[in-house]
Parts: C-alpha cells; structure tokens; sequence
C-alpha cells in the first residue's frame, strides 16, 4: 500500500504525463482546476489513470470533491485501507 | 460559373510527407526522383498481402509538444506540422482572426484513434475511452486544430472526398474568398 508521499509522487506522474503539470507544483493545497490549470477533459483522465495505477475505484459523483491535490491524496489513501 | 474575379496568391507552403518532414526535403526528393515507398515493418502490417505504403518519413510528433500532441489524432499532428511550416514561410503574419479562415481536406480523419478507443473499450471498458475521442476522431478535427493553434475564427472547414480532399478544400478556401469579397 502506498504511502501519502507516494501517492502524490504518482498523481505528479499522472499529472506531468496528461497535463504536463511541473511534478514541483503538485502539492497539497494546489487546486487541480485554478491553481495547475488541468482542464475538465484532463481531469476525466487523470482520474482514470489514478483508478489504474493505485487499483481503486473512484466513482463519478466522489470526482466533483477532488478539488485539490490534498483531497486526491487522503482520497485515495482511504480507498486503498 | 462565373470566373472569380479577385486573384489568390500563395505565400506560404507547408508539407510533411513519405519524402521528407517539410518542404524543402520533399522538393528536394522529387527533383531527385526518389520514392516515399517503404516496407511496413509494424506487427499490424504481418497479416497483410501488400506490405509496403509511403509512410511519412518524419513522425509528426518530433515537431510538436509532447502534451499537446498527446490530444491529438495522427491526423491533427500532420495538418498541425504542415499548417505551421506554412505559416512560418508566409512570415507568420499578424491577421485580425476575424479574416483569418482555415480549408483543410481530409479523406477519413481520426480512424487510427477510433480504432486505439474500440481496443480499449473492448479491454478495459467504457471508463478507460478517452473523453478526446471525439475530438480526436472527427473528420473536422485537423483543420480545428488548425484553427486553434492559428486563431482562426472567420471560418474553419473541411472537405471530405476522398483523393479530392485537398483539391476541393482549396476550392473552398477560393469560394471563401470569394464570398468575403463579394464576387458570388
């Protein structure tokens, strides 16, 4: 199971590859939308990705609460537990 | 039909062809009498009869970012490559977007990405397709692209007819003109 540490390291990965998002950016309380300037068409993929790489669901209607890297981080920290 | 009576001039060439990555390497094949056609070495290619086509001699995304190339189909990266060389040889000029128009003629579009987004409907199901499908697979999508990366905003149109794309987007791109200045 991964850490929080890895878990951002790998939204970073997702990030730079979909969005070309700079991996020192992706911090916690940077805002996918306003702050890294990933789109709504970015973010369906960045999702999808995120799903992949750490073998968890993550459902529609929880994806409208992912509003910044911190949400996405303890998100998926608990869908792994 | 009446003979249009505004002249058009040519000022900037752009290519990406089975010669060469532009214009000049292209001429410079031609004049030299040499052929685009080579073998199709891909595993795809393994099944068929014929495996040799005049593939393109540069992949397009040698020239384009990675993120941005990424959203494109491999259609959209040609029409992309060559609009831009085009455009850089007619001096990139400043154009009020209103008046700047885009013709683009395509004979399928994006059928490479619909068939990559049916293998991965059909493997890993509806939530892995890419929400750029459409985008991606539209006949429309190199001249938007075009049009986007240009700013284009009079009018962004393509033609789809098979070998005659290109002829009839020129064509096109004259009756635009045309209309502009009122000759039809």
């Amino acid at each position: 199971m991964a850490s929080r540490d890895e878990i951002r390291t790998g939204l970073a990965e997702i990030l730079e590859e979909i969005a070309d998002v700079a991996p020192d950016d992706v911090q916690d309380d940077k805002a996918f939308i306003d702050d890294l300037d990933v789109d709504s068409l970015s973010m369906v993929e960045v999702v999808v990705a995120a799903e992949e790489k750490f073998n968890i669901k993550i459902p529609d209607d929880d994806v409208q609460n992912l509003r910044t890297v911190g949400d996405a981080v303890s998100y998926i920290d608990k869908a792994q537990a | 039909m009446a003979v249009p009576s505004i002249g058009v001039v040519v000022t900037g060439l752009g290519a990406t062809t089975p010669l060469g990555g532009d214009v000049a390497t292209t001429w410079e094949g031609l004049l030299a009498g040499r052929s685009g056609v080579r073998p199709l070495t891909q595993d795809w290619a393994a099944q068929l009869p014929v495996r040799i086509a005049a593939s393109l001699a540069q992949e397009p995304i040698e020239k384009l970012a990675r993120v941005k190339a990424r959203r494109m189909d491999r259609s959209e990266q040609v029409a992309v490559v060559a609009a831009q060389e085009a455009w850089a040889d007619a001096g990139a000029p400043e154009v009020d977007p209103i008046r700047l128009a885009v013709a683009f003629g395509t004979g399928i579009g994006g059928a490479l990405s619909m068939l990559e987004q049916d293998d991965i409907l059909e493997t890993k199901g509806v939530r892995a397709v890419s929400p750029r499908t459409i985008p991606m697979l539209m006949p429309n999508g190199p001249a938007a692209w075009v049009g986007l990366e240009l700013g284009a905003k009079g009018r962004v149109s393509s033609t789809v007819s098979a070998c005659a794309s290109s002829s009839e987007s020129i064509a096109l791109a004259l009756s635009t003109c045309c209309a502009r200045a009122g000759t039809t």
